[in-house]
C-alpha cells in the first residue's frame, strides 16, 4: 500500500481546482504538440465521434434507401456506396478505435496511478497516424466514394482497372493500422512497467484486463491485414498474380488472410466494451465484481481462441468441408467465456443498491443486446444452419447486435461515466436517461426485424429486394431513425454540459479505482498527491457527502492508507 | 420436428411463399427439415437461457433498486462450483449442438453415390446459366432459369468466368448455398422434395446489379416436362439469325449497354450508330486503334480487356458464344 497521504478535505467541500489538465497550457498548439495522454484522449474522442456520425449519416441514408423494395433516393450505385462508406467508417475509424483510443487513453493511466503512458510520443504519432487515415478515407469520398464493401474482396476490388479511391482506401486501412497497433504496444507496455506499488494484475480494474487483451490482439493480428492490404494494393497496381484468378491467383486466399484479421478485429471491437461493462455494473451496485479472475481471464482466452475460428466466415465459399467442421467447434468455444462473463455480471448484481444513473441502463441493456447478439451467433457457429443464414439480413442482425447493440451502448456508456472526469461537467442526468432508453429501444425496433427478413432469405447488399420483405425493412427504418435521434439529442445535451453544466465532483459515483481519487477534471500530472492505492471495487472506503458533492474516502482509510475491504 | 412458434399468423406478417412458416420459406429439399431442426434446437437453447439471463436482471434490478433503507450487502466473489457448473454445462450443451448440426452438415456435403446429375452453373455480372448435358439430351442446353425433376439428387458444379467476381447461389426453400470463383470449381448438391418455383438469389456482393442477380429454380414432376421446359427456354437453333440477336443482346448486355445513346453509369459505350463505325478505325483507351469488323467483335466478346474503348472502363465480362449466335450478335450491332 501507498503511504505519503497528503490530507484530503474531510469537511465535504468539493475542491474544484482552478488550473487542470484543460487550462494547464492554451492555445491549439498546445494540443497539437501535447503529449498528454488526456488531451490525446480528448482529441481521439472528437475524431471518434465525427467518424460516429460520419457512419451513422450513411446508415440513416441507405436505411432510408430501403423504405420500398425498388429506388426510394439513391440508384444502385450510390447504395452500393453508401453500405460501402458506412461500414468501412464505422468499423476502421470508429469501433475498433472508439473506446481503446478515447475512454483507454484516458483512463488507463489514471486507474494505475501514472502519470501518463510508457511512451508518451508514440501515443501522439498513434493520433496523427489515425488522423491521416480519416483524412484518407475523406479523400475517398471525394474521388467519388467505393462500392467494394468494407471487405474490400478481389476480384471486385483490385480487379478492376486503376482506381485511385481504391489506392488510398487500402493506404488509409494500412496506416490506420500502425496507429492500432502503436496502441496497443504503448498500453502493454504501460500495465507492465507503471502499474503502482500494490496492484498487481489481478488488482488491476477489469477495464485494464479488457484493455491487455485487446492490445494483444491488436499487436498480433494487425499485421496481417496490412500485408494482406498492402498485396492487394501491389496487385492493383502492377497486375502480379496473388488474389487475381485472371493472373494465376486464388480470390480464397484473400478471405483466410482478411479474416485471419478482421475475426480477431471483432474481439478488438468488444473486448474494451466488456471492461467498461465490468466497471459501470461493479460501480452501480456498488458490489464487487463477482468472479473477478473468471472475467479477466476470459477477456484472454477470447483473444486466444478468436485467432482461431476466421474460417466461420467461409463455410460456403469452397474451404473444405473438413476445415469448416473444425472451424465450427472452434466457433463454439468462443462461446464459453462470453457466457461467462455474462452470467457474472449478472451475479454481481445479487444483492447490491442498484442505481438507474444512465451509464447504468447502458449498462444494463448490454446485458440484454449482447446476450442477443451473443446467443445468435451460436446459429452462425453451426454450420447446418450458417449455410441457410449466411450473407443473409441474420448476419446483419446478429453483429450489429455485437458490434453496435454492445459495442457502441458500452461505448455511450463509458462517454457518460467518465464525463465528469474527463470534462469536470454534469451532464443532465433526465435527458441522459432518456436517451439511453431511446437507444435500447431504438437498436431492438431496427435489428430484430431483420432477423427474421433473414430466416425468411433476404440476402444481404441489395439495393433492391422482393415485394415480400418490405415490412421488415420498413420497420427497421424507423429504429434507425429512433437511434439516430438519440445520438442527436445526446450531442446536444453532452455539449451543451461543457458550457452550462454543473461542476462535478471527483467522484460523483462512488466508484472506487483509482481516478476517481483525482480531481474532476484531473490535474495536468493526473494526481496531485499520490493515490491511496486500493482494489478496484472496495466501495466500502468511500462514503456518500451529498448528492452535489458525491462521495469522498473515509475518515480511516485516508488516516491509515488502508483499504478497509476485507474482500480478496 | 419442433412446429414453428405460429408467430407468423398472429402478427399478420405476409407468408414468404405458400408453405413457408412466420420464421423460414418451405421445406423443399431432403437437407431444409435438418438444417430447420439445428435451428430451432438452437433457438430453443437460446430462449431458455436468454430468458433466464434477463429474468434473474430484472428480478435483481427490482428487488435490490437504490432506495431509502436498502443497503447494499457484501457477499462472497466468487464461487468455484457456481462458475464451474455455468462453465460446464453450456459447453456440454454446444457439444451437442455441434454435434447435431455436423451430422446434418455432412448430409450437405455427401450427394448419394449413384443417380446423380451433373448441372454446370455460371455465375456472372449479373445472370445465371445452367447447362445440361448428356442423356436424355443429344447435346448441351443453357437456361437461365434452373430446372430440375422432384425427387432426384443434382450436382452443381459451379464457376465464374476470370474476369468476372464472386457471386453465390443461395435457394431459400433449398437451404443451400455455395459460392461461384472465379478460378475454382465448387461442388453443391441437393435433392428437390417438392415441385413449384422457388427463388435463387446472388448472395455474395458482386456489384451494381448484384440485387437483380436473382432468377428461379422450377421443380417439375416428370422427365418430359422437364425436357420440354429445357429445350423451349432458349435454343439457339431455333432462331433465325435475325432473331437470334435480339434475344440475345436482351438476355446479355442490357445492363451495360443501351441502343439509345443513353450511358449506364460504369458500364459501356451505347450501341447506337454501331452501323456507321462498321469498317472504320477505333481508338481505345491504350492508345491502339483498330478496325471495326467481324474479328473485332469476336475478341471483344471473348477477350474484352483487349480494346477498351477511351472514356469507358476495363469492366466486361468475357462470353463464349458459338458459331451461330456470334453471327447473331454481328447482324444485330450491324443494324444498330
Amino acid at each position: 500500500m501507498a503511504g505519503g497521504i497528503v490530507e484530503k478535505p474531510a469537511s465535504g467541500e468539493v475542491i474544484h481546482p482552478k488550473v487542470h489538465y484543460l487550462n494547464a497550457s492554451k492555445g491549439l498548439k498546445s494540443w497539437l504538440v501535447t503529449l498528454d495522454h488526456k488531451r490525446i484522449a480528448i482529441m481521439y474522442l472528437v475524431a471518434v465521434s465525427v467518424a460516429l456520425l460520419l457512419g451513422g449519416f450513411w446508415a440513416v441514408l441507405l436505411r432510408t434507401e430501403l423504405l420500398g423494395p425498388r429506388d426510394m433516393i439513391l440508384s444502385n450505385d450510390w447504395y452500393n456506396r453508401a453500405f460501402t462508406l458506412h461500414g468501412a467508417v464505422m468499423v476502421f475509424l470508429f469501433i475498433i478505435p472508439g473506446i481503446p483510443a478515447s475512454l483507454g487513453n484516458f483512463i488507463l493511466p489514471m486507474q494505475l496511478g501514472a502519470k501518463d503512458l510508457a511512451l508518451p510520443r508514440v501515443n501522439l504519432m498513434s493520433w496523427y497516424l489515425y488522423v491521416i487515415g480519416l483524412v484518407f478515407f475523406l479523400a475517398v469520398l471525394f474521388l467519388g466514394g467505393l462500392d467494394t464493401g468494407w471487405t474490400l474482396y478481389p476480384p471486385y476490388s483490385s480487379g478492376r482497372d486503376i482506381q485511385w479511391n481504391l489506392i488510398l482506401s487500402y493506404t488509409a486501412v494500412f496506416i490506420l493500422g500502425f496507429s492500432s497497433i502503436l496502441t496497443g504496444l504503448n498500453f502493454i507496455a504501460t500495465m507492465h512497467k507503471l502499474r503502482p506499488k500494490g496492484m498487481s494484475m489481478y488488482h488491476m480494474p477489469l477495464f485494464l484486463w479488457a484493455l491487455y487483451a485487446t492490445s494483444l490482439i491488436q499487436v498480433l493480428a494487425t499485421p496481417v491485414v496490412g500485408l494482406t492490404l498492402g498485396l492487394s494494393l501491389v496487385e492493383h497496381m502492377f497486375k502480379i498474380g496473388i488474389f487475381l484468378p485472371q493472373y494465376g491467383g486464388d480470390p480464397v486466399m484473400y478471405q483466410h488472410f482478411f479474416w485471419f484479421y478482421s475475426h480477431p478485429a471483432v474481439y478488438i471491437m468488444v473486448l474494451p466494451a466488456m471492461g467498461v461493462q465490468s466497471e459501470m455494473i461493479a460501480t452501480f451496485s456498488r458490489k464487487h465484481v463477482f468472479g473477478y479472475k473468471a472475467i479477466g481471464w476470459s477477456s484472454i482466452a477470447i483473444a486466444a481462441i478468436g485467432f482461431l475460428v476466421w474460417g466461420h466466415h467461409m463455410f460456403v465459399s469452397g474451404q473444405s468441408p473438413t476445415a469448416g467442421i473444425i472451424f465450427s467447434l472452434l466457433t463454439f468455444f468462443v462461446a464459453i467465456p462470453s457466457a461467462i462473463k455474462v452470467f457474472n455480471w449478472v451475479a454481481t448484481l445479487y444483492k447490491g443498491s442498484i442505481d438507474f444513473k444512465s451509464p447504468m441502463i447502458y449498462a444494463l441493456s448490454f446485458i440484454y443486446l449482447f446476450g442477443i447478439g451473443g446467443l445468435t451467433g451460436l446459429f452462425l457457429a453451426s454450420i447446418a444452419t450458417n449455410v441457410h443464414l449466411h450473407d443473409t439480413y441474420f448476419i446483419i442482425a446478429h453483429f450489429h447486435m455485437v458490434m453496435v447493440g454492445s459495442v457502441l451502448t458500452a461505448f455511450l456508456g463509458g462517454v457518460h461515466y467518465w464525463w465528469p472526469k474527463m470534462t469536470g461537467r454534469m451532464y443532465n442526468e433526465t435527458l441522459g436517461r432518456i436517451a439511453a432508453v431511446m437507444v435500447f429501444i431504438g437498436f431492438n425496433v431496427t435489428f430484430m426485424p431483420q432477423f427474421v427478413a433473414g430466416t425468411r432469405g433476404m440476402p444481404r447488399r441489395y439495393a433492391n429486394y422482393l415485394d415480400e420483405f418490405t415490412i421488415f425493412h420498413q420497420i427497421s427504418t424507423i429504429g434507425a431513425y429512433i437511434l439516430g435521434a438519440a445520438v442527436v439529442l445526446q450531442a446536444g445535451y453532452l455539449l451543451h454540459s461543457l458550457f452550462k453544466g454543473k461542476k462535478a465532483p471527483p467522484n460523483p459515483w462512488g466508484a472506487a479505482s483509482l481516478e476517481w481519487q483525482a480531481t474532476s477534471p484531473p490535474d495536468f500530472h493526473n494526481f496531485t498527491e499520490k493515490p491511496i492505492v486500493m482494489g478496484a471495487y472496495d466501495f466500502e472506503n468511500w462514503e456518500l457527502v451529498s448528492e452535489d458533492a458525491g462521495y469522498r474516502l473515509k475518515r480511516e482509510v485516508v488516516e491509515t492508507g488502508k483499504s478497509l475491504s476485507k474482500v480478496h | 420436428m419442433m412446429a414453428d412458434l405460429g408467430l407468423g399468423k398472429l402478427a399478420g406478417l405476409p407468408l414468404a411463399q405458400s408453405g413457408g412458416s412466420f420464421w423460414f420459406p418451405p421445406q423443399s429439399s431432403t437437407v431444409a427439415a435438418g438444417s430447420d431442426f439445428t435451428y430451432f434446437l438452437i433457438l430453443w437453447l437460446c430462449i431458455i437461457f436468454f430468458v433466464g439471463i434477463c429474468g434473474a436482471t430484472l428480478y435483481f434490478m427490482v428487488k435490490y433498486r437504490k432506495r431509502p433503507g436498502h443497503k447494499e450487502e457484501i457477499t462472497s466473489t466468487h464461487n468455484t462450483r457456481l462458475e464451474l457448473a455455468w462453465s460446464i454445462i453450456p459447453l456440454i450443451l454446444l457439444l451437442v449442438v455441434f454435434g447435431v448440426s455436423t451430422y446434418w452438415y455432412l448430409e450437405m456435403v455427401n450427394p448419394p453415390n449413384s443417380g446423380v446429375r451433373e448441372i454446370r452453373v455460371e455465375a456472372s455480372q449479373w445472370k445465371w446459366r445452367f447447362t445440361y448435358s448428356g442423356a436424355p439430351f443429344t447435346k448441351n442446353w443453357t437456361t437461365k432459369k434452373l430446372y430440375l425433376i422432384k425427387d432426384k439428387p443434382y450436382q452443381m458444379i459451379m464457376t465464374t468466368p476470370d474476369r468476372d467476381v464472386i457471386h453465390s447461389m443461395f435457394i431459400p426453400a433449398f437451404r443451400v448455398k455455395q459460392d461461384c470463383v472465379p478460378g475454382r470449381y465448387n461442388k453443391l448438391w441437393f435433392q428437390p422434395t417438392e415441385s413449384g418455383e422457388f427463388d435463387l438469389f446472388c448472395t455474395e456482393y458482386c456489384g451494381r446489379d448484384h440485387s437483380e442477380m436473382i432468377t428461379k429454380v422450377v421443380v417439375v414432376e416428370t422427365e418430359a416436362e422437364w425436357k420440354r421446359l429445357v429445350e423451349t427456354e432458349y435454343d439457339p437453333e431455333a432462331y433465325t439469325i435475325e432473331d437470334l440477336g435480339p434475344v440475345i443482346y436482351a438476355d446479355n448486355c442490357t445492363s451495360c449497354h443501351t441502343l439509345d445513346g443513353r450511358q449506364i453509369e460504369n458500364g459501356g459505350p451505347s450501341f447506337q450508330g454501331f452501323g456507321e463505325r462498321w469498317g472504320k478505325e477505333r481508338k481505345f483507351a491504350d492508345g491502339t486503334s483498330r478496325v471495326v469488323d467481324e474479328t473485332y467483335v469476336k475478341d471483344s466478346l471473348e477477350k474484352p480487356g483487349m480494346n477498351v474503348v477511351q472514356g469507358y472502363p476495363n469492366a466486361m465480362t468475357s462470353f463464349n458464344f458459338n458459331e451461330k449466335e456470334r453471327e447473331a450478335i454481328i447482324a444485330f450491332l450491324r443494324k444498330q
